[in-house]
């Protein structure tokens, strides 16, 4: 079964009408890198990719993951131990119950027949395996860059060698693949080959840069624009952008040219309470 | 065309819907967005003196029949605030009502000085919000004294902004506050915060849904109880403009809590519903209807069930 009997392609979802979590079990789990583990539940949330759900650790704490993946009866997010939640869920075990809801917000583009370069930096490389099969089954070729800053924190490289896909790596340091940054792996491509969309997730000043490069060349360009996702649905107001727009309903996943209008885009992004962070 | 314009405290508002306090309230840029696309004016969420961390998550679900929160009022503080008002003032030109809270009577004075300065076009007090209850004992809007003392504070520190006192719907007579903080010097009345609190379970995880596990129950499930406090008001305080909130979800509703006796009508959970539609989905509901009854303008209709 596809990707695509689970409802990718399927624009302007926004959130179901009652989003009461519903509780999953961790069927099971594996580290992917250094702080990084995929969990997987069985089940589905209709997601896109590109989407993104609430994950509940009950009596604790409930954070916002973005979909790795949504399709022949399992859900898997792919997500890295930043803090206090993280590292809760870290330490539970398969058969463990959390709390799942969404999908929410607006997901990628899913094209036929085209030729799509993703662009995945750090754990940002996670939703676009999800992203890349849904082209695959509509008849495109996809090219999958995946950069990190060193081998040991390179995510998803192999899956996406085994999926088919045309996969490139660049690490900072150079200890797997290109000696440097996704960015100058695109630029070349961009250059040799005609290249019909992009889509990028991941650090922002490297979409950032992604962006203005593919608007120079007219190629239809998608970024995800992350922010303080307290709710997930609309109502709280904590993920809006400087043009007032909420990147948990119209984002996260946007235009390049809309990401241009952000003026805090690639430049900082708010805090818990609102108060403003530079990249 | 007739135009749905009203004065509210010598404000005029564009129109009478306005955006309740404690959503989409985090930033300037939020809250200015909601003037563009279509309020007649903006609440700013609950603004603390100091630093205030709210609640862990899940702080709020909806259904189809209501909405429940316990976000727990979480603010920056008086730094933040000030500087979200001042570049709200550079954003936009329609009336803003500054929300302002605190935890003890005593403390109303000062937040209400800092937030007067920077010349709101109204304060409103929050002396309801259930969710703060275990911190504080039983919100101010419970008791007659504390409610009119709070209101007097505010009153002497706030210069001459005219201030909306807004209430719960859990007491025995919203009725008898009413008329305590206005004797006090409230210059209108919000009505009503959030029913509650409320309790919800998941039955497999056999949590609590909120962290909080109460929160306040809101969205079109209480509308009929925001339709009677504000009757009930309107009818024992003819003269005291009222900002009628409460489960507001279509045109048609708020016009009903108008006539009910509402001057201002708070929107908020039916932004859960309809998204960033609702403004303009319910200005031009109003409008449609305005247009084939026999008035000539909105505000005609305030108040419109005491005249029959």
């Amino acid at each position: 079964m596809g990707c695509c009997n689970s409802g990718c392609g399927d624009k302007n979802i926004h959130h179901d009408i009652n989003t009461e979590p519903r509780a999953f079990v961790i069927d099971r789990m594996w580290d992917e890198a250094e702080n990084i583990k995929t969990f997987v539940f069985k089940g589905t949330l209709h997601s896109k990719p590109g989407q993104f759900c609430m994950l509940w650790l009950p009596e604790f704490d409930e954070k916002p993951f973005s979909i790795a993946r949504d399709y022949d009866g399992e859900i898997w997010l792919t997500i890295c131990k930043v803090g206090p939640a993280t590292t809760q869920l870290f330490k539970m075990k398969p058969g463990d119950r959390v709390g799942l809801r969404g999908s929410f917000g607006n997901g990628f583009s899913t094209v036929a027949n085209k030729k799509v370069v993703l662009v995945g930096g750090g754990y940002g490389t996670a939703p676009l395996h999800f992203t890349g099969k849904c082209h695959q089954d509509s008849g495109s070729d996809v090219t999958m860059i995946i950069g990190a800053r060193s081998k040991n924190l390179l995510i998803w490289e192999k899956k996406s060698e085994e999926t088919g896909f045309r996969t490139l790596i660049a690490t900072n340091d150079g200890s797997a693949g290109v000696e440097g940054f996704t960015t100058h792996i695109l630029e070349k491509l961009l250059h040799e080959e005609k290249i019909d969309l992009v889509q990028t997730c991941g650090p922002e000043k490297m979409m950032k840069a992604i962006a203005e490069m593919c608007m120079k060349k007219n190629i239809p360009c998608e970024v995800s624009v992350e922010r303080y996702m307290k709710c997930g649905f609309g109502i709280c107001g904590q993920c809006v952008v400087e043009t007032g727009e909420k990147m948990c309903q119209t984002g996260p996943v946007v235009s390049a040219e809309r990401a241009m209008t952000f003026s805090d885009f690639g430049v900082f992004h708010r805090g818990a309470e609102g108060q403003r962070k530079d990249w | 065309m007739k135009n749905l314009n009203v004065a509210f405290c010598g404000v005029d508002f564009e129109n009478p819907l306005v955006l309740a306090s404690g959503v989409l309230g985090v930033t300037a840029a939020s809250l200015a967005h909601v003037i563009e696309l279509g309020a007649g004016g903006i609440t700013t969420k609950s603004m603390w003196r100091d630093p205030h961390p709210g609640h862990p998550n899940p702080t709020m679900f909806g259904t189809k029949e209501y909405f429940m929160n316990a976000v727990g009022l979480s603010d920056a503080g008086l730094v933040k605030g000030v500087q979200t008002m001042k570049e709200l003032r550079e954003r936009t030109s329609a009336p803003i009502i500054a929300n302002i809270v605190a935890g003890k009577v005593e403390d109303f004075g000062a937040i209400a000085e800092s937030i007067g300065e920077l010349k709101p076009d109204v304060v409103e007090v929050n002396i309801s919000c259930p969710n703060v209850e275990s911190e504080f004992g039983k919100p101010f809007a419970c008791s007659r004294v504390d409610a009119a003392n709070v209101t007097k504070l505010v009153r002497d520190n706030v210069g001459n902004i005219p201030i909306s006192v807004k209430l719960s719907p859990n007491v025995e007579s919203i009725v008898d506050i009413a008329q305590s903080v206005v004797d006090a010097g409230a210059n209108a009345i919000t009505a009503i915060n959030t029913v509650g609190p409320g309790m919800r379970w998941n039955i497999d995880l056999r949590t609590p849904i909120l962290s909080n596990k109460v929160g306040g129950v809101s969205g079109p499930a209480i509308f009929p109880i925001a339709v009677k406090s504000v009757y009930d008001i309107h009818k024992a305080l003819p003269n005291t403009p009222i900002i009628a909130t409460g489960g507001v979800n279509s045109g048609r509703d708020a016009l009903e809590i108008m006539m009910a006796g509402g001057t201002l009508v708070g929107v908020g959970t039916a932004i859960y519903y309809h998204g960033d539609a609702t403004w303009k989905k319910f200005t031009d509901e109003m409008s449609a209807w305005l247009e084939q009854s026999e008035f000539d303008n909105l505000s005609d209709i305030i108040g419109l069930f005491h005249k029959k």
